[in-house]
């Protein structure tokens, strides 16, 4: 039976027709997007940059696979502002063949630690290294780093002020940055698989990479990100300081408060502790890690994010923002693990930042020059008179011999 | 300050300030402003002249300055300088650059240090012959170098010692020219005095020096050490100015460039070392334009031009080139000279009646008996003449009374006091003095000179402090001395040839000085050997005139002569010897009868 | 109308162009670079050290000279001979700041009298020869700098290459200062390892028979020598062993490279093979290219260094130029100072911790703050004698990374 519909398409038609058109449209717009890579330099700090000085910088283009560690002590006065910074650099270079590179910080002085098998070099903004490696060689150095320069580049802030009867001791990741990284949708399956493979490989940089079918082109999206910072320590109070205190943010261990607090890993990127009941001003002794995004990998009470989005009404838009933020904090976390450049920007590194309360030294004096012959003034009126007695005797006794 | 102080202060110095005036020649005047002149080059020199090397040929010629007092003066050739530079150079360096201590307490020590090493050479090298002078120095120099180079500890390695700089090169040019300018005045004032004429005396003829009561051994000591402590002032200020004490510096090739320098220039005179240095720094800029021009370095010339310029020297004579100079001068200026003819001035007097009395003398030579059971006696106002043939121990007899053999038995006494085992100074100064069988002048000092040897004897105020200051005492003194040798030159008939070199008189006149030379020392005997030698009648009359007015003097003379004529008219007595023995005594006549005596020495010759 | 002033446009930029210069910088002279160096008393060290920065100095002007500002200038070369005397040296190196020198380049001898002088001038001095431990102290002599091999760097990389082997050690050095600094050197880097030496002599340099200290460390049971001293020493050591029919492996510091060692072996060559000499290294791991580059500018300049001897096939045995490569990179790291620093003085000294340049070896050269050595200890490799030529040794991890040197004509 032949039936005109008067110029309307049927139902079962229309529906094929927009199956086909979606799968179509589906098909058209999954761009396969490579996630930001752990190693991306985020900010230009840290590490300091290298100075540009000449062939040093050849070992740069060549790969010199390096182990790098790096311990950080931070000298801060009561206030909690830092007065002295120093690392101690630890590489340890796993090739055979000369190696030559140049890290570049703001350095007073590098001195080579007992266990360092070579010599550490020092220019203007720099330090360098150069060698031969029979396969494995460490170089090791304590660097002075200049305060203010050094200063602003560190992970954590710490303020520490008088508050009403008492302390508060601020400890403040300092990791924050906002920046212009990619955004867009996917199929929440998709994201979550992605957000898998990010947590399977977490910081490692030689890893495959992490790639997402996104949903039509990605776009550019502001977002602030920040590498958690696991912050531990004791704030020591003068003997009896404590005595009837009121702690928050933190537990009272006799004369001290312990902390232990994780900032920027789904967590407030400040944490305060506050010391009621004592006017004292602690000493720290603060330890922070930059350690990689955990909590914000952690699928809600699943074994994966697949497992997660399957029969949920997920946004896959929040998944895919979720894995590049991921990626970014690995990222800004690896920085903050090389405060001094490596030669390696590929090979494995950890760093820790130590911050300890000390004096802040005094300010030299210019030294006042001398009264230069203040007390010399007299002598001509003496020598000469009694040089002229003497040449008078001796002309005497000339003319009596 | 008492009055007699003060008026005995102002007369000294207006007679020393009239002393220089008088004393004061033209060409005194153009050394004085040369010598400002260079003081003054260093504010405008030009690039090329460069200070502290100048300065450095300042202390170089300082250096050779002192080794002149022992080579010029003491005749003591020695190579040894360079080692007295080291012992200054390292004991100032090691004191100021180790020890902290200040420059001028650390320059004392560093002179001391040389000076001391200078007495300790000197007690071994004064009494042997040059040769073994030169080379006894020679070996001192080496060993220094060696032990530096030994000790690396001590004397920094091859890198030396650095020495903190007190001075600037200009207050080292200043300082250095001062040094060498005083040092220069005081050599020619050393050479002039007391202790010059003997030292040259004792270089020139060290017996006839001995014979006259020259305390030879002690003057050259003294010159020895004064070298040795000149070079290490000289190697201590240098060092300071080089910044570094470098061993090798003080080889054995620096002594001897230094030893050239000063036989270059003119060994007897103040100012030769310094021309000396000068001539080889002349050498080493020549090498230095011929090293540039072939190509090569400039040390491979240096030392064989120096070798070529001291053998030139040598060949020439080896007076040096100051000497020469003034010699040529002394020439165009020279008068001819004309023989004197004698004097008839009568001799000072003798105190007392001295009387010389040996017996029993007794000398062997190995199996050689040269004198046995010898007596002489020889009273004041006698002449008493010894005789005998060739190798009759007349002169060893003469040697055992002037004290420079030693009797192997008998006694000798003067005046009644033994003189046994008094040395020949002590002899002399007793008034017992010997004359030489040769000709005894000390050729090097003009006739004057040579009697003011002998005047010097009893000098109270002619040391060499005394001297170099020229004290009022040793001024007045040295007039004294100088006019009793003019009267004993007077006596002998010789006042004409006072300024004359000895050597350019004939040889009977040079007898004739050494006999003034023995007048001058006051002697109460006179041990005369063979005066006559050589002498023409004429000369031989005036040697028995003057020995008439000796013996009119109250001296007693004991004459040693072969010429028989003479002895017959002058001697009172005569002993005859023959192999050692005295043969026969007795008057002249009683001697010419004597059967004995003409069998074994006058033959067929009368006396 | 419009015409008249697009032309007058036209004209007047064209003037506009003509003024101002031609922006070629204009001449500001000469600097002189002084030598002072042994020349009549060890002219191979000498001439070598010398020929090298001439020829460093003859390519820089040939590129147009150092640029400073808005001056050009030329460099010059003048010798100045130390006859191995530090007063000497002293005396060249006030002579030469007097002269208006910007830096001197020294074998050594003299510094410790010479570098206050020439700090208090802003004259650098750089030695290429001496490497005896405090010469150089960035802290004490500022102004002082060296591009040749330490003895420090050669006596450790000795202790780190002979301690595994077993060897019971005889050190041997003369009495020059050389074989003084060396032979302290030997003391301080075995200092850890005291059983592997049983034997320390010193003989003196200029001796031709050391039969009588071979004999001795023989007996004391060494199995290996470390003949520290000038080549005549080493080779008198060599033909005493040898002679005495004692295979003993023999090593030696860089003055074992010296012609006098073959030449005195010329006649007993096998008696050579296995001298094991450490010396500061001629190639990097960019490859030979570098010192091949160099070797053939050298030769062409100054002709082939021919030692005198042959190899077992009659081939003529050339030197290798290392030492000129010391003065010679020592020239460019000052060239690259000046520039830095825009002239000489004590800005150049301090320019000088700055700057790095591409070394005739191809390494990197350069001083820093913290280091005032060119040459770094770890450049140090190990050659052996074979036929007369060097090989480097394959028991070593940086010698077995370096290429075999043409070293015959």
């Amino acid at each position: 039976m032949r039936r005109r519909w008067g110029g309307r398409w049927p139902p079962l038609t229309l529906l094929a027709l927009a199956a086909s058109l979606g799968a179509v449209a589906a098909t058209a717009r999954a761009v396969p997007v490579p996630l930001p890579s752990v190693v991306l330099q985020v900010t230009l700090e840290p590490p300091f940059p290298t100075p540009v000085t000449g062939g040093e910088n050849e070992g740069a283009l060549l790969r010199i696979p390096t182990v790098s560690d790096q311990r950080v002590t931070v000298r801060v006065d009561e206030e909690g502002d830092p007065f002295s910074v120093r690392v101690r650099q630890r590489l340890v270079v796993r090739r055979t063949g000369d190696y030559s590179f140049v890290i570049g910080a703001p350095v007073d002085d590098v001195l080579a630690t007992p266990e360092s098998e070579s010599e550490p070099g020092l220019r203007r903004g720099a330090i360098l290294w150069a060698g031969f490696s029979a396969g494995r060689k460490v170089l090791s150095a304590d660097v002075v780093l200049r305060p203010r320069e050094a200063a602003r580049v560190l992970p954590l802030r710490i303020d520490v002020d008088r508050m009403g009867d008492g302390v508060r001791v601020r400890l403040r990741n300092a990791t924050r940055v906002s920046l212009r990284t990619i955004g867009g949708n996917a199929r929440p399956l998709d994201a979550a698989r992605a957000l898998d493979a990010v947590r399977r490989q977490g910081a490692r940089p030689l890893a495959s990479g992490v790639i997402l079918d996104f949903r039509g082109a990605p776009v550019a999206t502001l977002r602030t990100i920040a590498a958690p910072l696991h912050v531990r320590g004791t704030l020591e109070f003068p003997p009896g300081a404590l005595a009837g205190a009121d702690v928050r943010g933190g537990v009272k261990q006799g004369e001290s408060v312990a902390v232990d607090a994780l900032l920027g890993d789904e967590t407030p990127l400040v944490h305060d502790v506050l010391v009621s009941g004592t006017d004292a001003i602690p000493k720290l002794r603060v330890v922070a890690t930059p350690e990689p995004p955990v909590r914000a990998l952690e699928p809600p009470g699943g074994r994966s994010w697949a497992d997660y989005v399957r029969g949920r009404k997920i946004s896959g838009r929040a998944l895919v923002a979720r894995a590049v933020a991921a990626r970014l904090a690995f990222a800004r976390a690896r920085q903050y693990q090389t405060l001094l450049s490596d030669p390696d920007p590929l090979g494995p590194r950890s760093a820790t930042y130590r911050f300890i309360t000390g004096e802040r030294p005094p300010r030299a004096t210019p030294q006042q020059p001398a009264s230069v012959g203040a007390g010399a003034a007299w002598l001509p009126f003496v020598l000469v008179p009694l040089g002229l007695a003497v040449a008078a005797g001796l002309v005497v006794l000339w003319a009596h011999s | 300050m008492s009055a007699p102080a003060l008026t005995q202060t102002r007369s000294a110095l207006a007679d020393a300030f009239g002393d220089a005036r008088r004393g004061w020649a033209r060409w005194h005047s153009a050394a004085a402003v040369a010598v400002a002149v260079v003081a003054a080059a260093p504010a405008f020199a030009p690039d090329w002249f460069h200070v502290d090397g100048v300065a450095a040929a300042f202390y170089q010629a300082l250096a050779a300055t002192g080794l002149m007092l022992a080579v010029g003066l003491g005749g003591m050739p020695s190579l040894g300088q360079g080692a007295f530079m080291a012992f200054g150079a390292f004991g100032t360096g090691l004191l100021t650059a180790r020890a902290g201590w200040p420059l001028l307490a650390a320059l004392v020590v560093g002179v001391v240090a040389a000076a001391a090493a200078g007495a300790v050479t000197a007690v071994g090298v004064v009494r042997l012959r040059p040769v073994f002078i030169a080379v006894t120095t020679w070996i001192l120099t080496w060993l220094v170098v060696i032990f530096l180079l030994a000790f690396p500890s001590i004397s920094g390695g091859a890198q030396g010692i650095v020495v903190p700089r007190l001075f600037s090169p200009t207050t080292h040019y200043e300082l250095a020219l001062a040094l060498l300018v005083l040092t220069m005045l005081g050599a020619a004032s050393v050479k002039r005095s007391p202790v010059g004429l003997e030292l040259r005396a004792a270089s020139a003829k060290p017996a006839a020096a001995a014979a006259l009561g020259v305390a030879a051994s002690r003057r050259r000591l003294g010159a020895f050490v004064a070298s040795a402590a000149i070079g290490g002032l000289a190697g201590a200020l240098a060092v300071d100015l080089a910044g570094v004490a470098d061993a090798s510096d003080y080889g054995p090739f620096r002594s001897f460039e230094l030893f050239v320098a000063v036989v270059i220039g003119g060994a007897a005179s103040a100012l030769g070392p310094a021309v000396g240095v000068a001539a080889l720094a002349l050498v080493s800029a020549g090498g230095g334009v011929l090293a540039d021009l072939e190509g090569v370095q400039a040390v491979r010339f240096e030392p064989m031009f120096a070798a070529l310029l001291l053998l030139t020297v040598l060949g020439l004579g080896g007076i040096g080139v100051v000497p020469a100079v003034r010699r040529v001068l002394a020439r165009a200026n020279a008068r001819p000279e004309r023989r004197t003819r004698g004097s008839t001035a009568p001799l000072r007097p003798v105190d007392g009646t001295p009387h010389l009395e040996a017996r029993g003398l007794e000398k062997r030579f190995g199996n050689v008996v040269a004198a046995e059971d010898v007596a002489v006696d020889v009273a004041g106002g006698e002449i008493c003449a010894l005789i005998g043939p060739n190798g009759s121990g007349k002169t060893t007899v003469l040697r055992m009374l002037a004290g420079t053999v030693t009797p192997d038995a008998g006694a000798i006494e003067l005046d009644g006091a033994a003189l046994d085992a008094a040395p020949q100074r002590e002899r002399a100064l007793r008034g017992l003095v010997r004359t030489l069988q040769s000709t005894s002048s000390l050729a090097g000092l003009t006739a004057l000179e040579n009697v003011m040897v002998g005047a010097g004897l009893r000098r109270r105020h002619g040391g060499s402090i005394r001297t170099l200051v020229a004290s009022p005492r040793a001024r007045a003194e040295d007039a004294a001395v100088r006019e009793a040798a003019f009267g004993r030159l007077e006596e002998v008939g010789l006042t004409r040839a006072a300024d004359t070199p000895v050597e350019n008189l004939a040889g009977p006149d040079q007898r004739l000085v050494a006999l003034a030379a023995a007048l001058a020392t006051r002697p109460r005997v006179l041990l005369l050997d063979e005066p006559s030698a050589g002498s023409s009648v004429e000369d031989v009359e005036r040697l028995r005139e003057l020995l008439g007015r000796m013996r009119g003097a109250g001296v007693g003379v004991l004459l040693v002569e072969h010429n028989l004529r003479l002895v017959r008219a002058v001697a009172d007595r005569v002993v005859v010897m023959a192999a050692g023995r005295v043969i026969a005594r007795g008057s002249p006549a009683e001697i010419a009868a004597d059967e004995d005596v003409r069998a074994a020495y006058l033959g067929r010759a009368a006396l | 109308m419009r015409v008249r002033a697009l032309l007058a446009i036209v004209v007047s930029a064209l003037a506009l162009a003509g003024c101002g210069g031609d922006g070629k910088p204009e001449s500001g002279g000469t600097l002189t670079i002084a030598v002072d160096a042994p020349f009549s008393r060890s002219p191979y060290i000498g001439r070598t050290i010398a020929e090298g920065a001439e020829l460093a100095v003859a390519e820089l002007n040939a590129q147009g000279g150092v640029v400073l500002g808005r001056k050009v200038y030329r460099l010059k070369v003048v010798r100045r001979d130390n006859e191995l005397s530090p007063r000497r040296a002293l005396a060249n190196v006030r002579r030469a700041i007097d002269d208006g020198a910007v830096a001197i380049l020294d074998d050594g001898t003299g510094v410790d009298a010479a570098w206050e002088d020439a700090e208090r001038a802003g004259v650098p001095i750089c030695i290429t020869f001496g490497g005896g431990t405090g010469l150089v102290d960035e802290e004490e002599r500022p102004n002082v700098f060296r591009v040749a091999p330490t003895d420090r760097g050669i006596s450790y990389r000795l202790a780190e290459y002979l301690v595994p082997k077993g060897l019971k050690l005889g050190l041997i050095h003369d009495d020059t200062s050389y074989g003084e600094k060396g032979g302290e050197a030997l003391d301080k880097a075995f200092q850890l390892n005291p059983e592997a030496v049983v034997d320390r002599l010193t003989v003196s340099a200029g001796s031709t028979d050391l039969s009588p200290e071979i004999l001795r460390a023989r007996r004391a049971g060494a199995t290996g020598l470390v003949v520290w001293g000038d080549g005549a020493t080493i080779a008198a050591a060599i033909i005493a062993a040898r002679s005495a029919g004692w295979d003993v492996p023999i090593y030696a510091p860089p003055a074992a490279e010296d012609p006098i060692v073959r030449q005195q072996l010329a006649d007993r060559p096998e008696w050579l093979d296995g001298l094991t000499v450490a010396t500061g290294r001629m190639t990097a791991e960019l490859g030979p290219t570098f010192f091949h580059v160099f070797q053939a500018k050298y030769q062409a300049a100054y002709g082939i260094p021919r030692i005198g001897v042959r190899t077992r096939s009659g081939k003529e045995v050339i030197a290798l130029p290392d030492y000129a490569m010391y003065s010679y990179d020592c020239v460019n790291v000052l060239a690259a100072a000046l520039r830095s620093a825009g002239g000489p003085g004590d800005k150049l000294v301090a320019a000088l911790e700055q700057v790095s340049v591409r070394g005739s070896n191809g390494d990197e050269r350069g001083f820093n703050e913290h280091n005032h050595e060119g040459v770094i200890d770890d450049d140090v490799f190990f050659a052996k004698f074979t036929d007369m030529r060097l090989r480097p040794v394959r028991d070593d991890p940086l010698s077995r990374s370096l290429p075999v040197l043409q070293q015959t004509q």
